[in-house]
């Protein structure tokens, strides 16, 4: 994590993503195929906001990589979204919109409160004719990382930087679809805030007809209320 | 629940004329900030608070409710919505009820036995009766933005 002061080394994505743009016009994306993964919970519910990652060992290009740059607003008590996917080196901003202050604290998890891995910073409520605060940090950690706030113990948020360019939250439905993977073995790993240990991660056989996969959570999440 | 509150109302009601009428001697007739003089103004509040958030975290019923809280900030927010309500020179800056509890799981019998902490928190600092109920109707109402679960 660093805050956007420090963004020294912003060209290596570009170039990264120049590279690979080169490998898509030379595999063409004929030999892409669909993964359709559903998340469950342990009993069987389908899992909102479960991060579904899929490694290939093929090389290929997704059509809609996570994005570099996010927004994570606070909005009545809440991280809104509560669970973002981006990239690792994605630029996240935070803003305050409710009208009182928050203390934004982040950290990655296992870490402890108070090492290097974890930071904080307070942003101001909103007030009439004044935006509240504002903040921007880089988040180059592959994995998840947490949001809290120091002044409301309820408030919860992830920030998910994937390494993998075919990383989707599941939606309401629990679905995660994942488009244009190259076809070829790969792999599923799926993290869930709830989870207190990671799931091993599923192999999968990518090839040109749709695939799925049902991956079935041994916790149950609680569910929001909003 | 109703019957409480119905009852809390009515207490206050009838109680609320009589710190005015005591204090005619060398305040005016209408004090505005009766309850809040009552309440021990800022530090008497301050006090309470703290003991209140205390007690909060210690209550076998609520205590994993406010396991989390900040415990600082939580009694600065009681503190200066006590002071705002009872008519004290405080602006409470902190977030509306139903913004603060609409993502948290909370009963009616949550709801009771947190007035019951307070009551406890307020026999503790020696606050009479009357004057506790005057403070207990005014928060009566906020049932309706913290009661989550129907």
């Amino acid at each position: 994590m660093r805050t956007s002061k420090q963004e020294i080394q912003r060209c290596r994505p570009l170039a990264s993503l120049l590279a690979s743009a080169v490998v898509v016009l030379l595999a063409g994306l004929a030999h892409a195929g669909t993964v359709e993964v559903l998340v469950l919970d342990k009993d069987g519910n389908p899992t909102p906001d479960a991060v579904v990652v899929v490694v290939s060992t093929a090389q290929g290009v997704a059509q809609a990589p996570p994005p570099l740059s996010a927004l994570v607003n606070q909005e009545k008590m809440q991280f809104v979204p509560q669970v973002i996917v981006v990239a690792v080196g994605a630029k996240v901003r935070f803003t305050n919109g409710d009208a009182w202050d928050h203390h934004v604290r982040v950290w990655i998890p296992g870490a402890v409160a108070s090492s290097a891995e974890g930071m904080s910073f307070r942003l101001a409520g909103k007030q009439a004719g004044r935006s509240g605060g504002s903040e921007e940090l880089i988040l180059d950690k592959p994995g998840p990382t947490l949001l809290g706030c120091f002044l409301h113990g309820s408030m919860r948020g992830y920030v998910y930087a994937a390494d993998s360019p075919w990383t989707v939250k599941t939606n309401e439905l629990g679905v995660a679809l994942l488009e244009d993977v190259p076809q070829g073995a790969a792999s599923v790993k799926v993290w869930h805030a709830a989870l207190l240990v990671d799931k091993a991660p599923s192999p999968i056989m990518v090839g040109a007809a749709p695939g799925q996969l049902t991956v079935r959570l041994d916790v149950v999440p609680r569910r929001r209320r909003i | 629940m109703k019957k409480i509150l119905i009852s809390l109302a009515l207490a206050s009601l009838a109680v609320a004329c009589l710190p005015a009428m005591a204090q005619t001697s060398h305040q005016p007739a209408v004090s505005t900030n009766a309850l809040f003089l009552a309440l021990g103004q800022t530090p008497g509040l301050t006090a309470l608070a703290d003991d209140f958030v205390i007690r909060l975290k210690q209550d076998a019923r609520l205590g994993p409710h406010f396991k989390n809280v900040n415990q600082k900030n939580l009694s600065k927010q009681l503190t200066d919505q006590f002071c705002a309500l009872s008519g004290g020179p405080c602006v409470y800056e902190g977030a509306d009820m139903k913004s603060a509890h609409m993502d948290m799981d909370i009963t009616k019998g949550d709801f009771n036995a947190l007035v019951e902490v307070l009551q406890a928190a307020m026999d503790a600092k020696g606050i009479a009766f009357t004057t506790q109920n005057q403070l207990l109707a005014l928060l009566a109402p906020m049932h309706r933005a913290v009661i989550t679960v129907r």
